[in-house]
């Protein structure tokens, strides 16, 4: 009784417990805060500052101002690289953003083996992405054993080279990113559409509206936040992407599937000029930023509209 | 049909009476299976398979599906050969490295955000949600600086796990995820604690700890998987043979001397324990993504 | 609150103490001894011999010279992560690299200069001249050669066989221009179905893999005018060249469908069965064996002639001191690599360690009895005892390399002087495009190749 009634008197004891407070509290964010300042915080000022330097190896040496930036311009890769990546996008948005969409409304409808569908749906998403893009590597082998020539070879069809196909190269890829990531989206966008109330959907029923109005009419407006949510982070994700095009086709054929992220990859540790790689870095990161903002907006007018 | 009864879609019950609504229901059922079945679960299956056959058979025309004999010794031979216990144990240390981490820096960190608030924490709170949209392809060189010369000491931490671990510490997304649990665990025990006296420590082992078991399991969970994978920071700063990690000897195998049939083993060998991890804590992991999938 | 602390401490002395542990393990050498670390050394458990082959070579060199301390390290030379090890000081004393790698690695200051202590021992007159221009970079060397090989055409002759490519003697049929190596390819296909010729197209390989063919079609890639150097390959030579692999690829089809490969990739196929023939050093033919390829199956012939020349590209590897070694390890380095019988000093010791060098290669199974070229301008008597190693310990069937072993009638050229490995690079890109696009135009290929390696890398060349 006694502590309780001295911490509820002001005076010197509750400055003293202010402080405490304020202590423990940063104390206990410190660990955290640190390595987000070591490790997220201050590479990127670090690289947006030493973009405009000249380096030996890791060292910088002279200022140079926009130097790095214009020799990157003037490359003649990097147009290419950039339309390449927002093909990237293009194609992971058409094939990876509406196939989540419907899988979870059907996966929602499940009555039987729901447990199951629902195993097997995510399994792929727990798969590291390196062995995902060696998996399909063989998958789209271009010889008679690669798994896809297996099957199209049933249709008495020629093997197809695939991943060497220079047209369609990047579709591929992103098939086997999908493959790896509409899982977890679907079971995010699941998750949205089980808390939605029954009720709702009966008191449409009475309005007169059928299945697919119902869809349209109380399912998608719940998972509309949701859904532009992950269709933002998959624009992020798929905008650095470098790991699977590194290790499905090195970038090719003929640059076919080169990436800004790959690119970075190369400047700074296949042709030892870490400089471009932070000026290239820079600029990946503008470009995310407009994409982020505009985000901003969107999320705002939904919110909205939901009331 | 009593199986209808729990159904919890826009389908009402009534409405499976009706012919047409069946007939989609079952459209969407086969439609499904037939995608978690054969798209989602037989490439796995066929590597296994595809890995039993020789090199020679790989390339033969006609392909076959199934390999002329299941050798099950071969699956020891890679084992042995392409020293799969070792990459194992590497990568099981570096990941179970950065799980501890993790749960220690984000889980503090969450529960200060939460519950202490100091002063700041509004600021703090912007600060964590809008470090979680750099992109990390960015500061590949400078992260990469970062590691090979500590910006204070100036120690180097190439050929250590330690780049990984504080990485998995310096999560944004998790201390989100911990703090807005938290939040989820009423003021009032936390106040009641602290009229019995407990510090903010003995709260945290005594209250949090407990009430937030869930949160750390699939925390824990997502890291440990996720970390399981790492390939690109390990690649680039592991270079000492004793320390590779599964998924950098795995992209190495390609230019390696060891045949396809093996790679295709050891891409089996690299999926089967978060499989196994997966098929044990499906229900931890999926109510992780009830808990993750809340917006913000 | 005294927890909270104790907590925050523990965890922020865990971390440093493990960070530091972790690091800086370079300079703990004993009171007044040098210490060097050595690349290239055997795993403990995957290679006892090799390793207990490598202590004893230690415990040798440690009793010759008390003031050295020698350990071994199991690095070896990778393009990618190479620079992380150089800036993180993690190099052993002692590394290895490639011909092919040397500008970069000089330019960069990865190596420590040895051009005065290559002098004070004598050495750096025994070079010949079109080497120590290969080591050298802005008048200083930088390199040691360890080993020089040409490019040659790697076969697996089990195909050869089957498709009746053996001479009544039983040695292989050897291609002696593109186009013979073109029509036996050809043969091969037809007769086995199997792909005659396999080229690699990706990592940069491909395009210096390629290089021969297109010096042998008389390609000249750069030359300086008034002190800028000027792409020139956009030309009917080069052209010549890639239309090779465009029609074996797609008139004769005797190239396999897999495209993006590297050279281990190439090798693979071969060993595997996969493909009959490929370009290669001797290091990749003896890889084959890895696959199962028997001995008596490994063939190697010489670069086939273009119409302009026969040539072929010189590559090597290398030795280099890292660059924050003092003078006393540089100099315990040399030492050491006279130890070890790399430099043309010949005495009892060194035959011995070259024997058992040989001894234990036989053993392991590695393929002996291709030769390599020479690393020093004169026969020394240190050649001619390694040839006499090679003869006692040979396990291949001479006539199954003898078209490689001959030396004579073919041109060596070193790599491109200015940004070579951009220019595989971009090489790599015109064969992948080749390989993959039936109806790719080889000069508007050329053309776009040409301005590309300009405007991007030639144009930054000094």
């Amino acid at each position: 009784m006694d502590l309780k009634l001295q911490a509820k008197t002001k005076g010197s004891k509750g400055f003293v417990k202010l402080i405490k407070k304020n202590l423990v509290g940063w104390l206990l964010l410190l660990p955290a805060l640190l390595c987000m300042y070591f490790f997220i915080l201050r590479p990127m000022i670090i690289g947006t500052y030493l973009s405009f330097f000249d380096m030996k190896g890791y060292t910088p040496t002279d200022f140079i101002g926009l130097e790095n930036y214009k020799r990157i311009f003037n490359d003649s890769m990097f147009m290419k690289n950039l339309i390449n990546t927002f093909k990237y996008v293009l194609w992971s948005i058409v094939i990876g953003f509406f196939l989540p969409v419907i899988f979870s409304l059907m996966l929602n409808e499940m009555a039987h083996m729901r447990a199951t569908l629902r195993f097997l749906i995510y399994l792929p998403a727990v798969l590291p992405a390196a062995s995902v893009s060696l998996l399909w590597y063989f998958v789209y082998h271009p010889s008679a054993g690669g798994l896809l020539n297996m099957l199209i070879a049933n249709f008495g069809m020629e093997p197809y080279v695939w991943l060497q196909d220079s047209k369609h190269t990047i579709m591929y890829i992103i098939i086997s990113m999908t493959w790896c990531g509409a899982g977890s989206t679907v079971l995010y966008y699941y998750a949205t559409l089980q808390g939605i109330n029954r009720e709702i959907y009966e008191a449409a029923v009475i309005d007169g509206a059928g299945f697919f109005r119902r869809i349209l009419t109380v399912s998608l407006p719940n998972i509309s936040g949701i859904v532009l949510l992950f269709f933002v982070r998959q624009i992020i994700g798929v905008f650095s992407v470098m790991e699977q095009p590194m290790m499905m086709t090195d970038g090719g054929p003929n640059g076919a599937s080169m990436t800004l992220g790959l690119q970075i990859y190369k400047y700074a540790f296949r042709y030892y000029k870490p400089q471009f790689a932070m000026a290239l870095g820079c600029i990946l990161f503008l470009i995310l930023l407009i994409i982020t903002c505009f985000y901003y907006v969107l999320d705002k007018k939904i919110d909205k509209m939901n009331g | 049909m009593k199986a209808f009864n729990d159904m919890r879609g826009a389908l009402l019950n009534t409405e499976m009476k009706q012919p047409r609504y069946k007939a989609l229901y079952w459209a969407m059922f086969v439609f499904l299976l037939f995608y978690a079945v054969v798209i989602s679960l037989f490439p796995v299956v066929w590597i296994l398979i595809a890995g039993f056959k020789d090199p020679q058979e790989l390339y033969q025309i006609p392909a076959t599906l199934f390999p002329k004999e299941f050798d099950i010794t071969k699956l020891f031979e890679v084992w042995n050969q392409l020293k799969i216990y070792k990459y194992y144990f590497n990568t099981a240390y570096m990941s179970i490295g950065s799980v501890v981490l993790c749960l220690l820096c984000s889980g503090l960190a969450g529960y200060a955000l939460s519950k202490i608030r100091p002063m700041g924490t509004k600021l703090v709170n912007n600060i964590v949600f809008w470090l979680m949209l750099i992109p990390g392809t960015m500061s590949t060189v400078p992260l990469y600086m970062t590691f090979k010369e500590f910006p204070i000491f100036g120690f180097s931490m190439m050929d250590t796990y330690w780049p990984i671990w504080l990485m998995g510490a310096a999560s944004p997304f998790n201390i989100i995820l911990f703090r807005s649990y938290f939040n989820g665990i009423s003021n009032e025990i936390v106040e009641a604690a602290k009229i019995d006296g407990l510090s903010s420590i003995g709260i945290f082992r005594h209250i949090i700890l407990p009430m937030g078991q869930p949160i750390f399991l699939v925390v824990g969970l997502f890291t440990f998987m996720s970390s399981f994978g790492n390939f690109f920071w390990p690649y680039l700063l592991i270079s000492d043979e004793n320390k590779i990690v599964l998924a950098v000897q795995l992209y190495k195998l390609k230019s390696t001397t060891f045949t396809q049939d093996y790679q295709m083993l050891a891409v089996l060998y690299s999926v089967l324990p978060l499989i196994i991890l997966y098929a044990i804590f499906q229900d931890k992991i999926i109510s992780g993504i009830n808990i993750g999938g809340v917006k913000g | 609150m005294k927890k909270t602390k104790t907590i925050s401490m523990i965890l922020a002395i865990t971390a440093l103490t493990g960070i530091i542990a972790g690091c800086g393990n370079t300079d703990n050498a004993e009171e007044g001894k040098t210490k060097i670390t050595v690349w290239g050394w055997a795993d403990k458990d995957a290679d006892p011999d090799g390793y207990a082959l490598g202590q004893k070579k230690i415990e040798d060199f440690e009793k010759k010279y008390p003031d050295y301390i020698v350990e071994g390290d199991q690095y070896q030379f990778a393009v990618d992560t190479f620079a992380a090890k150089a800036e993180g000081g993690a190099l052993p004393t002692l590394y290895n690299s490639f011909l092919t790698e040397a500008e970069n690695i000089a330019k960069l200051g990865y190596a420590k200069p040895i051009t005065d202590l290559l002098k004070n021992n004598g050495y750096y007159d025994m070079f010949s001249d079109y080497l120590l221009d290969m080591i050298s970079y802005d008048g200083e060397v930088y390199f040691f050669p360890k080993d020089v090989y040409t490019l040659g055409i790697i076969a697996n002759l089990d195909i050869f066989e089957q498709a009746g490519l053996i001479n009544e003697d039983g040695s292989p049929m050897v291609p002696n221009t593109f186009e013979e190596l073109a029509d036996m390819a050809k043969i091969i296909t037809e007769k086995t179905g199997i792909p005659g010729f396999v080229q690699a197209t990706t990592n940069n390989v491909g395009g210096w893999l390629f290089m021969p063919i297109a010096w042998g079609y008389g390609t000249k890639f750069m030359e300086q005018q008034n002190g800028k150097w000027v792409a020139t390959f956009d030309s009917q030579e080069c052209a010549n060249a890639l239309n090779l692999i465009k029609k074996m690829k797609w008139e004769d089809n005797s190239m396999p469908a897999e495209t993006l490969i590297d050279a281990e990739g190439a090798i693979r196929l071969v060993g595997t069965g996969q493909a009959a023939m490929t370009i290669g050093h001797p290091d990749m033919a003896k890889g084959l064996k890895n696959y199962g390829l028997d001995i008596n199956s490994v063939g190697m012939f010489k670069m086939p002639a273009g119409t302009a020349k026969r040539v072929t590209l010189l590559g090597g590897g290398v030795e280099a001191i890292a660059p924050n070694a003092n003078d006393e390890q540089a100099e315990a380095v040399l030492k050491w690599l006279e130890f070890d019988g790399y430099t043309p000093n010949l005495d009892d010791e060194t035959k011995q360690r070259i024997e058992e060098d040989y001894q234990n290669r036989a053993n392991k199974g590695e393929i002996i009895g291709i030769l390599d070229s020479s690393v020093w301008s004169d026969a020394t008597d240190r050649e001619q005892y390694t040839t006499e190693m090679i003869e006692k310990y040979r396990n291949i069937d001479p006539k199954n390399v003898a078209s490689y072993n001959d030396k004579t009638d073919i041109e060596y050229q070193a790599e491109e002087p200015k940004n070579a490995q951009e220019l595989y690079s971009v090489l790599d890109s015109m064969l992948q495009e080749i390989l993959t696009n039936k109806d790719a135009d080889v000069h508007d290929l050329l053309e776009k190749a040409v301005s590309d390696f300009q405007n991007n890398s030639l144009d930054y060349a000094e």
